[in-house]
């Protein structure tokens, strides 16, 4: 719009320069006749006369271009201030604009609307942008929003996924605020606000970052790849792997505490670390996420190192170790050790992802280990992604804290389309068999979009 | 004889035009001048365009300077650099974001002047120009070691 009014504007400006100038030469041409009458002179003078006009001409040119280029120079400067963020509803990081570029710029200083980024003390709070994301659903619930033992024989049923809301702003050079809510239901059809992230980080540089909050513990790739929208997944829903600690997943995916994360100087290789310490969950309460109240004094610790080689773009592998004291109710502290590994590679075509954790639990001296782990490929064929998955989940009945959920396995496989730049439709179907129970089959569709 | 001559001018001047011509998709790298810079790989401006390389080895902040959403420099810079669509790169910012990301997106401009005078304008600035459009204000730097005009460059506008 702003462009298309410069546009106008050099129209009408170019117009203006070439009036101006016309009537000038006929002003001054109309009076050439009345100086020859009125003081007659020799025609070397008309000559004169002649070379002052042509030189006036010039002087009018050279003005003409001036302006032209101060046009362009507006040009420039009003792309800078509102075309800028190239995609258009991504608001990656709505820095808060120095007043100085929010006024459009006076002509001359084009480089210091366009210039830098703002210095700390140029940025002003607010408004903050937020994104939304969700999804519609039509079928059975496939393994989440269950209560214990699933909704096996319940009809097909709409359902809406979560509303996320997020907003991922840098309230100076070095500190940004990073917050994710969650409008949930489940099969109780209550509806309650969730906190899923809510991070303040400070970026010292690339080899050192550091958040306070409460974020998705970096056990493995995907929680910290897709967080819970939808819309950015390939599948309608998380592995089971990756389950919510409140809907049957085994794995502690959320934490509040303290994340630090950097680079490692290793050259090609790409390596980074992330040490995290946190109150860990607790086993046997609603809400597991401990806020404020931690079960005991000992923390949770993780530490994970991941490489991303700049030889093979899209290549990501990686290793956590996490480290938690649980307290079950009427049993002694329970010591966890989750080992995870992640193989995955992602270009705009291939998605073939690959993670497993280890739980080991340490019940005074009586070990019990867990497996769980998924594979996931898709190749997009144009618009479409065909993708298959393979969810494996196997917990020994002698876990002291999961031992009742078995095993749980299954394929599942389904067609993703880009109906527009911001709405998904996904059509998957997945077949779950667990131990002891009858396997669940179901055809889910999902239209998941962001605003 | 005589219908050799014109056949044989015209392979002659076909020849000598055909590099010309290559060169004029020609995408020219171009830095601010207070840049040290002479040579940029492509995956570093990929990193660079993506959000992922936020400074330079001397520490200035990166900005990137495209052309506005739909010119064929855009285009051209997104596929041969990134091998990406617009949406593929709308996307890629998007999650970027959502995984806590607060890399400043390019800015797009829409002319090359405009692109021009706001890489002249920025220390840490870098952009995309057809040759046509670069000049003393700015520099030019090489890709990989090829310099845009010579046969093996890959960064191309689209058509």
């Amino acid at each position: 719009m702003g462009y298309r009014r410069i546009e106008v504007l050099t129209g009408s400006a170019g117009s203006l320069c070439t009036l101006l100038i016309l009537c000038t030469l006929l002003i001054l041409l109309a009076g050439i006749p009345v100086l020859a009458q009125s003081n007659p002179e020799p025609a070397n003078d008309q000559a004169a006369v002649i070379d002052r006009l042509l030189k006036r001409i010039d002087e009018m040119e050279a003005s003409q271009q001036k302006m032209q280029a101060k046009i362009d120079q507006l040009i420039g400067a009003q792309a800078a201030v509102t075309v800028s963020p190239a995609p258009p509803t991504q608001a990656p990081a709505p820095v808060a604009q120095p007043a100085v570029a929010a006024s459009v710029a006076p002509p001359e200083p084009v480089a210091s609307v366009v210039a830098d980024e703002p210095d700390d003390h140029m940025h002003r709070l607010g408004p903050v942008e937020f994104q939304g994301f969700s999804d519609f659903d039509y079928g059975r619930a496939w393994f989440e929003k269950q209560p214990p033992g699933g909704l096996v024989g319940t009809p097909n049923s709409f359902g809406i996924g979560d509303l996320d809301l997020f907003t991922n702003t840098r309230i100076s050079d070095h500190w940004s605020v990073l917050a994710e809510l969650l409008i949930t239901s489940d099969f109780t059809n209550e509806f309650g606000a969730e906190l899923d992230r809510l991070l303040f980080t400070y970026k010292a540089n690339d080899y050192f970052q550091i958040a306070f909050g409460k974020y998705n513990t970096a056990l493995g790739y995907y929680p910290n790849a897709f967080h819970r929208a939808r819309y950015f997944m390939t599948a309608t829903s998380r592995p089971i792997m990756y389950s919510d600690e409140d809907n049957g997943g085994i794995l502690p995916v959320h934490n509040i505490g303290i994340t630090a994360t950097g680079k490692i100087p290793s050259g090609s290789l790409g390596l980074h670390w992330v040490a995290e310490v946190a109150n860990g969950v607790a086993v046997d309460k609603a809400e597991p996420i401990q806020n404020f109240a931690d079960e005991n004094n000992g923390k949770a610790v993780n530490l994970a190192v991941y490489a991303r080689p700049s030889w093979l773009d899209g290549f990501q592998t990686g290793i956590s170790v996490y480290r938690d004291t649980l307290h079950p109710l009427n049993l002694p502290g329970v010591g966890q050790t989750i080992y995870t590994g992640h193989i995955v590679y992602v270009n705009s075509k291939l998605e073939w992802l690959n993670e497993a954790s280890l739980l080991r639990h340490d019940l005074e001296g009586h070990i019990s280990r867990s497996l769980t782990s998924y594979t996931q490929l898709s190749y997009a064929f144009g618009k479409f992604r065909p993708y298959f998955r393979y969810d494996y989940q196997n917990i020994p009945a002698s876990d002291p804290i999961f031992g009742t959920l078995g095993r749980e396995s299954g394929p599942s496989f389904g067609v993703y389309r880009h109906l527009s730049n911001y709405v998904v439709f996904k059509l998957q179907y997945g077949l779950l068999g667990e131990r002891n129970k009858p396997s669940a089959n179901d055809l889910n569709a999902q239209l998941a979009y962001a605003f | 004889m005589n219908r050799l001559i014109p056949i044989s001018l015209f392979i002659a001047f076909a020849a000598a035009a055909a590099p010309g011509l290559a060169g004029d998709d020609d995408l020219v790298v171009v830095v601010n001048k207070s840049n040290s810079v002479d040579n940029v790989t492509k995956a570093q401006l990929k990193k660079m365009i993506l959000g992922e390389q936020p400074s330079w080895s001397a520490g200035k902040k990166v900005s990137v300077v495209l052309r506005a959403t739909g010119q064929p420099e855009r285009d051209g810079v997104l596929r041969s650099v990134c091998g990406m669509s617009e949406d593929d790169f709308n996307q890629s910012w998007m999650r970027a974001s959502f995984n806590g990301s607060t890399a400043t997106p390019p800015k797009s401009l829409p002319t090359g002047q405009a692109v021009r005078q706001s890489v002249a304008g920025s220390p840490g600035a870098i952009g995309f120009l057809r040759a046509a459009d670069v000049d003393e204000t700015v520099k030019a730097v090489t890709v990989d070691g090829i310099a845009a005009g010579q046969p093996d460059y890959k960064i191309k506008a689209g058509k």
